[in-house]
């Protein structure tokens, strides 16, 4: 069994990992004990183009869900990376600061960009979608996207 | 070692839809149309994939520089399929990353930013064409 759904709109497959969380803002959580690994989803990250940098907040940093933890350049746009779930940063993913295209090559792995120390995973989760969840919310903004 | 030729083979990103495929193909026209144009030998990376004679022979007997536009590094693999060393090996988006006032725009065609930077990174690449034209490359 695949461990992606997918859908297709015009020539392009948006993926969706199955098994994360989804924020509404188009980032995505696997959590892993009482840390979280943090990145773009492959819709966010189709839309935005190639990314160009990524500056992502200082390790320590604390965040609040809806925060601004860093920002993204792509070649279309410049966009906050909105923090899906509250915590500490404890690591960034040295990869996407020297190689950014691979938020775009493999959004769900290597493309990671950051790991938290969760501080208020409860609350947080109630607010994030499951993967089926965002699955309908993606499609619902890639037609708006097509109008 | 290839025995120097005084001529050093370009090879392009051929990918569609993409600024730094445009960026890339824009660098080697700078090159070899206005850099080095008594060096720097153009080829078609489709010919090289499909193993076109007189584009293999021009990679086997010459240095090769490839212009990459994504870390997926076509032109780079392509060559190597064909059992030649790449001379040199470039990303089209390291010249932005070095130059982030030039910010290229622009996909079938480069913008104004786009055409300086490509001209900014064919003039930094003109030293490592001059070194491989006159040395060859092991």
């Amino acid at each position: 069994m695949s461990e992606f759904l997918e859908t297709t709109h015009d020539k392009f497959i948006f993926k969706v990992k199955i098994g994360l969380y989804y924020s509404t803002d188009d980032y995505w959580v696997d959590i892993q004990g009482d840390q979280a690994v943090v990145g773009i989803t492959d819709y966010l990250q189709k839309v935005s183009g190639d990314v160009a940098f990524i500056d992502t907040a200082a390790l320590n940093t604390a965040v609040k869900q809806g925060d601004e933890a860093g920002t993204i350049e792509s070649m279309k746009t410049v966009f906050g990376v909105i923090a899906p779930v509250s915590g500490k940063i404890v690591a960034v993913n040295p990869l996407t600061v020297t190689s950014p295209f691979l938020i775009n090559q493999d959004p769900f792995d290597t493309g990671w960009i950051y790991r938290v120390q969760l501080s208020d995973w409860e609350a947080d989760k109630a607010t994030l979608l499951t993967a089926e969840s965002y699955m309908a919310l993606m499609k619902e903004k890639i037609e708006k996207e097509g109008k | 070692m290839k025995t120097p030729t005084g001529k050093v083979v370009v090879i392009p990103c051929s990918g569609i839809g993409k600024v730094y495929g445009a960026l890339a193909r824009e660098i080697a026209y700078e090159l070899a149309e206005r850099v080095r144009p008594d060096t720097v030998r153009l080829t078609c990376l489709p010919l090289v994939v499909a193993g076109d004679d007189e584009a293999k022979q021009l990679v086997t007997k010459n240095p090769v520089i490839a212009i990459d536009g994504c870390p997926m590094n076509c032109a780079h693999k392509s060559v190597e399929s064909h059992d030649v060393e790449v001379a040199r090996s470039v990303q089209a988006s390291s010249f932005y990353a070095a130059h982030r006032d030039l910010k290229p725009g622009g996909v079938a065609e480069l913008d104004e930013t786009g055409q300086m930077l490509a001209a900014v990174a064919a003039d930094e690449l003109a030293e490592i064409v001059d070194r491989l034209a006159a040395k060859g490359v092991q």
